[in-house]
């Protein structure tokens, strides 16, 4: 039995016992791998303990966390890009019967992961983790714009991907609130 | 919301949350406690850049103290003018009395002077100051050591890296004498430079190289956001106040939005050649042979294009900033082959004319860095650890 202290401040730790099957459900969504994902949050868990003394809500560090994985998933993919299978379309899903719902949430997942990692990102802070536009966009570094557009761009290859009809409500904007 | 927004947010409510992991934390902190041993092992490269950096000029100031504490005031002899020519040697210096051996001076840009030093008396403990009218005043203690002072709008930020290679980053606001409380970083600083309200860190961490964002607020310093730069060299921030990060081949701007940042498109340059701060009117001093006036955006159209004015030196310098009125001051380190050190000078009328001679120079000193004297002259750390004005015969 290890006697030494914890490395980890106790805050932190209680953080962790309590929402580690969230934050892996959070970083599946973003990878698409649940064991990707273990190591994403592990990876991102050890940068924030290195990093405490700076973390401003120690009693929640929720918010810190979850940027953590954020930027970790980002800088995971940016790493492996180059290794990844390019596919220029999304696989065509039409067929899906529309009534089977684990098959067709299993095909949008499915093709959530064929969408470039910035653009997967804002889909899943915007409709896994309920994030504003703004909030998604101080998150991920970039403008209210480029999270409208990323969002309507992703809905419009999923929505060929399970083979919906074209809306155009999905276009202007994108926004679910 | 449409169709396909309610089926992607039940679709992602229904992500597997799968964990082979029994107890996470634990393999937490195991990850936690080998990243701080790595940091520990891997701090020797950096304690022993820091010795020679820091160390060994603070042994040469204290055997050039007398038995009372005050400093004799020795300098090396001075070197001839050799390829430049120059005047003689100006006896325009003073020295500027500190309670220790200064490391670092900095010139913020609403003109306030920063030098930072150890505490001769105390072990351990540092301190940074501000320098008016050639006196250091308002000096405040800081947890040491303190490797480099930089200067922005109300604040000083000070950082350096203790003998068992942690980094400590200090806030110091000298016109109300308080400190942000300071914290051991995940790494080693290597760099630092500010931009944007903030202040960018270049940081060595087990995992590799990363620039790290701090701002400073009501409870002391933010980590706001961080991102890893393979190969990163060093930090700098070109006069029209943009941040680059540098690498093994490029400069990258760093793009601060209100609590991150991101990169811009990275331009050419060799990692192996210096950028040292601010060249007026928009560039950066920059070394690829010759000291020149670099313009970094400009840079994707070539080389050439990016250069403004070009100084030849004898020798690379440790130090380079533009003096008001549109000159330049540089300095070098050390007599070693081939370099005068000293401080030299450069008139706008002589960088003008071809800057084949500068206007003036102070010969045998061992220039560490440099920083414009709101007050007039140049200010200068010496390798030796002094804190010197200098004011020019042309200036």
């Amino acid at each position: 039995m290890d006697r030494r202290a914890p490395a980890v401040d106790p805050r932190l730790g209680d953080y962790v016992r309590g929402q580690w099957p969230a934050l892996v459900r959070y970083a599946t969504a973003l990878c698409g791998s649940p064991s990707e994902a273990e190591e994403l949050v592990q990876s991102a868990l050890v940068r924030v303990a290195l990093r405490w003394p700076f973390v401003r809500d120690k009693d929640n560090p929720d918010g810190y966390v979850r940027r953590a994985v954020l930027n970790a998933y980002l800088n995971v993919w940016r790493r492996v890009r180059s290794r990844e299978t390019s596919m220029a379309e999304v696989p065509d899903a039409a067929g899906v019967d529309a009534t089977a719902g684990v098959a067709e949430g299993v095909a949008l997942r499915a093709a959530l992961q064929q969408l470039p990692a910035r653009q997967r990102a804002v889909l899943v802070l915007r409709y896994l983790e309920d994030r504003s536009e703004t909030e998604t966009a101080d998150l991920l570094g970039c403008s209210v714009g480029t999270v409208k557009s990323q969002t309507s761009k992703g809905l419009a290859k999923l929505r060929r991907a399970v083979g919906l009809p074209d809306d155009v409500s999905d276009l202007h904007d994108g926004t679910a609130r | 919301m449409s169709q396909i927004e309610e089926l992607l947010r039940q679709a992602l409510s229904e992500t597997p949350a799968a964990t082979t992991v029994h107890d996470p934390l634990a393999a937490v902190d195991r990850r936690v406690r080998r990243a701080r041993a790595r940091i520990a092992a891997g701090a020797g490269v950096g304690v022993a850049a820091v010795a020679a950096a820091v160390i060994v000029p603070l042994t040469v100031a204290g055997s050039s103290r007398g038995a009372d504490g005050l400093q004799v005031g020795h300098s090396p002899s001075p070197t001839p003018a050799a390829t430049h020519g120059g005047p003689p040697a100006s006896e325009a210096v003073t020295t500027v009395d500190a309670p220790g051996p200064i490391s670092s001076v900095a010139v913020s840009a609403d003109g306030r002077a920063y030098a930072a030093g150890s505490w001769q008396v105390s072990s351990g403990a540092a301190f940074v100051g501000q320098v008016q009218g050639g006196k250091l005043t308002h000096v405040v203690t800081v947890p040491g050591p303190a490797d480099a002072v930089i200067a922005d709008m109300d604040v000083a930020w000070v950082y350096g890296t203790d003998r068992t290679g942690r980094s400590r980053l200090t806030a110091v606001y000298l016109q109300s004498g308080g400190t942000a409380p300071d914290d051991a970083l995940p790494g080693r600083i290597l760099s630092a430079t500010a931009a944007a309200d903030s202040l960018f860190v270049l940081t060595a961490t087990p995992q590799g190289t990363e620039v790290d964002r701090f701002v400073t607020d009501n409870q002391g310093l933010a980590l706001v956001d961080d991102h890893p730069v393979a190969g990163a060299k060093r930090l700098v921030t070109d006069a029209a106040g943009q941040a680059w990060v540098q690498t093994g081949r490029q400069l990258i701007p760093l793009l601060p939005e209100a609590q991150t940042f991101s990169f811009g498109h990275a331009v050419p340059w060799p990692g192996g050649q210096p950028v040292y701060g601010p060249a007026l009117p928009s560039g950066v001093w920059a070394y690829d042979g010759r000291l020149i006036e670099l313009s970094p955006p400009l840079l994707a159209n070539g080389t050439s294009v990016a250069e403004g004015w070009r100084l030849n030196t004898n020798g690379v310098p440790s130090a380079a900033v533009s003096a008001p009125g549109g000159g330049a001051y540089y300095g070098i380190r050390s007599a070693a082959a081939g370099s005068d050190s000293g401080v030299f000078y450069y008139s706008r009328r002589a960088m003008t004319d071809g800057a084949a001679r500068p206007d003036d120079r102070l010969a045998g000193v061992g220039v560490a860095a440099l920083a414009v004297d709101p007050d007039g002259g140049v200010l200068l750390v010496t390798t030796s650890g002094k804190l010197q004005h200098w004011t020019p015969a042309q200036s």
